[in-house]
C-alpha cells in the first residue's frame, strides 16, 4: 500500500482531472470505482463553482451560466483552494478571466470590483477612523472599511445594469471608461462613490496613512493646485463618506 | 451559553437565519457549520442573535482530521476564536480528509483505514483538542468511493481513535447506511459492529438526514434502543428544505426519543 501522502495527493489530483461525463478509464486510479469517485468530484466542483458565483455574481450574469461554469472548471483545476474558508476562494479569478476570455477585456475589472464589494461587505465595522487634520481647525474622519480602486471600465454601472438584467456582452457599457471608485461599509450595506482624479488621489493617500500635505501633493499630480483643491472641496464636502468636525481651538 | 439538551435539534443554514431570528421557533438546539462564520460578515451577527436564544453545536467540515498534514494553523485558530466566543456545547468534524499538498478540496474524502492513517488521525485529533481545550466528536463519513482494502474496519479504526484521544463519536445514521449499501454490506450488521466495537459512552450525538428513508429511521430506533437517548440532529445536506419540514422531522425524532427517555423527553427552550 502506498504512503498516506501519495494516496491523498494522487486522489486529489485525479479528482481535479476527472470530467463529469468523460470515459471511465481516464483517472488511472484503478482501486476506485470511477462512478463513485465522480460523486466526490461533482461535490467539489459544485461547491467551488457556487463559491465563485457567489463572489463574482456580475461576471456570472454577464457571461451566462454555461460560460461561467466552463471558466470556473478551468480555474478550479489550475488554482484549487488552499483553505476551507470558501468565501475567500477566487482571489486570482479576475486575472484568470483576462487570460481565459481575452475577447472581453472588461471582465478582469468587473471581477476585481466584485471581489472588492465582497470583501468590504464582509466587514462588520461601520466605524469611522481617527480624525485627520485637513486644515486649520478642521478635521475629517473616514470609514475604517474604506477602499479605493481605479478601473478602466465603468464597473459600478455594469454591476448595476447586470443586476437589473439590462445589459449583455454587446452593450456599450462595456467599452473603456475609467472610474475612480471609493467603497465602504455602511449599516445598510456597501456604499460606492465615484470621484474625480484629484479627489480620488487625495482620499487614497489618506487611507494609506499619508499626512494631508502629502495627500494634497499626490492630488496635484495630474492637475493644478487650484483645480485639485476645488474638486476636493466640492466632492468631499458633499460626500456622505466623511464625518467632519470643526474645532476653533488652535491645534 | 446554553447546554445542548438530550433532544432533537435542527441543522441551521444561512437561508433560514432571517426566519429563525424573526419567528424564534420552538427548536431544542441548532447546529451550524463554523466555516460559514469564520471571519467577519453579516452571517456572524446573525449567529450572535441566534445564540442568545438557542443552544449551539459547531459541526465543521474543514479540519481535515484524516489528512497526512496537521490541521491548518489559521483555520484552527479561527475555529478556536468561534468556540471561545459562542461556547458551544458540542464541537465536531468528520473522519475524513480534504487537505493535501496545499490543496483544500471541499468534500469529505475517504480515508484508508491503515495504521499510518490511524497515526495521522490520532495526532490531528490531539492537536485540535489541545488548541480548542476540549474534546471533539468525530463523525463517520458516507464514503462513496470505497478505496483500498485495509486491516481495520471503520468501527475498529474509530474505536482506536476514541481510545487513544478521548474524543467522542457523532454517529451519522445516513452515512452508516449509505456506506454499508455502497460496500454491499448489511446496514444493520454495520450498526451492530459500531455498537459492539465502540464504547457506548463515546456516542455524543446522532445525525439523521432530512427526508431519511424508513430503513434509516429503523436503524435510528435500534441505535437509541441500545445507546439510550443522545442529542439527535436533523441535518440538511442538499437542496433547500423548508424549515417547517426540518422541524416536523425533528418532532418525529423527538417522539422516538421520548419512547426511550426516562424523563419523557422534556426539553427546555430558552425564549
Amino acid at each position: 500500500m502506498q504512503s498516506l501522502f501519495d494516496y491523498q495527493a494522487q486522489f486529489a489530483t485525479h479528482l481535479l482531472r476527472l470530467n463529469s461525463d468523460g470515459p471511465l478509464d481516464e483517472t488511472g486510479f484503478e482501486e476506485f470505482d470511477v462512478v463513485r469517485l465522480r460523486a466526490h468530484r461533482d461535490t467539489i466542483f459544485r461547491s467551488l463553482t457556487r463559491a465563485l458565483q457567489s463572489t463574482f455574481g456580475t461576471i456570472h450574469r454577464l457571461i451566462g451560466t454555461a460560460s461561467f461554469e466552463k471558466a470556473a472548471v478551468g480555474y478550479i483545476r489550475e488554482f484549487p483552494p488552499e483553505s476551507a474558508i470558501l468565501f475567500q476562494y477566487g482571489r486570482s479569478f479576475p486575472q484568470f478571466l483576462s487570460l481565459a476570455l481575452p475577447e472581453h477585456p472588461c471582465l478582469q475589472d468587473v471581477a476585481r470590483f466584485d471581489t472588492l464589494i465582497e470583501q468590504v461587505g464582509r466587514q462588520i465595522s461601520t466605524e469611522m477612523g481617527s480624525r485627520i487634520c485637513v486644515a486649520h481647525s478642521t478635521r475629517l474622519r473616514l470609514p475604517r472599511s474604506l477602499r479605493c480602486a481605479r478601473f478602466e471600465y465603468a464597473v459600478d454601472s455594469i454591476r448595476a445594469a447586470t443586476a437589473a438584467g439590462t445589459t449583455d456582452l454587446e452593450s456599450d457599457l462595456l467599452l473603456p471608461s475609467s472610474r475612480n471608485l471609493v467603497i465602504w461599509r455602511t449599516s445598510a450595506g456597501v456604499a460606492i462613490e465615484c470621484f474625480s482624479g484629484p479627489t480620488f488621489l487625495f482620499l487614497e493617500a489618506l487611507t494609506l496613512g499619508c499626512c494631508t500635505d502629502e495627500a494634497i501633493a499626490r492630488a496635484i499630480d495630474t492637475s493644478s493646485l487650484e483645480v485639485a483643491v476645488a474638486a476636493i472641496e466640492q466632492e468631499v464636502l458633499n460626500s456622505p463618506l466623511v464625518a467632519w468636525s470643526h474645532s476653533y481651538a488652535q491645534s | 451559553m446554553y447546554s445542548i439538551p438530550v433532544a432533537a435539534g435542527v441543522g441551521l443554514r444561512p437561508q433560514h437565519h432571517d426566519w429563525v431570528i424573526q419567528h424564534r421557533p420552538r427548536t431544542a438546539w441548532f447546529e451550524v457549520q463554523p466555516e460559514a462564520f469564520i471571519g467577519n460578515g453579516p452571517l456572524r451577527s446573525d449567529l450572535e442573535m441566534i445564540s442568545r436564544h438557542y443552544p449551539l453545536s459547531l459541526h465543521g467540515v474543514g479540519l481535515s482530521i484524516g489528512s497526512v498534514h496537521l490541521p491548518e494553523h489559521d483555520h484552527l485558530q479561527q475555529l478556536r476564536e468561534l468556540v471561545l466566543r459562542f461556547e458551544p456545547d458540542l464541537v465536531s468534524d468528520h473522519l475524513s480528509w480534504s487537505n493535501v499538498a496545499g490543496m483544500h478540496l471541499p468534500d469529505l474524502l475517504p480515508l484508508p483505514y491503515t495504521d499510518e492513517a490511524l497515526h495521522a488521525v490520532v495526532r490531528n485529533v490531539h492537536r485540535v483538542q489541545e488548541v480548542l481545550k476540549r474534546e471533539i466528536l468525530l463523525e463517520n463519513p458516507a464514503k462513496y468511493a470505497a478505496g483500498p482494502k485495509t486491516r481495520l474496519r471503520e468501527a475498529e479504526f474509530l474505536s482506536e481513535v476514541v481510545l487513544r484521544t478521548g474524543c467522542g463519536v457523532l454517529l451519522d445514521i445516513n452515512n452508516l447506511h449509505e456506506r454499508a449499501v455502497n460496500e454491499g454490506n448489511c446496514p444493520i450488521s454495520e450498526l451492530e459492529a459500531f455498537l459492539a466495537t465502540l464504547p457506548l459512552e463515546s456516542f455524543g450525538e446522532i445525525h439523521l438526514g432530512s427526508s431519511a428513508c424508513p430503513e434509516v429511521w429503523s436503524l435510528y430506533q435500534r441505535a437509541i434502543g441500545r445507546l439510550g437517548v443522545v442529542p439527535t440532529l436533523i441535518e440538511w445536506d442538499t437542496g433547500i428544505a423548508d424549515f417547517a419540514l426540518l422541524q416536523a422531522e425533528a418532532a418525529v425524532a423527538q417522539a422516538l426519543m421520548d419512547q426511550y427517555s426516562p424523563q419523557g423527553g422534556a426539553f427546555a427552550v430558552a425564549v
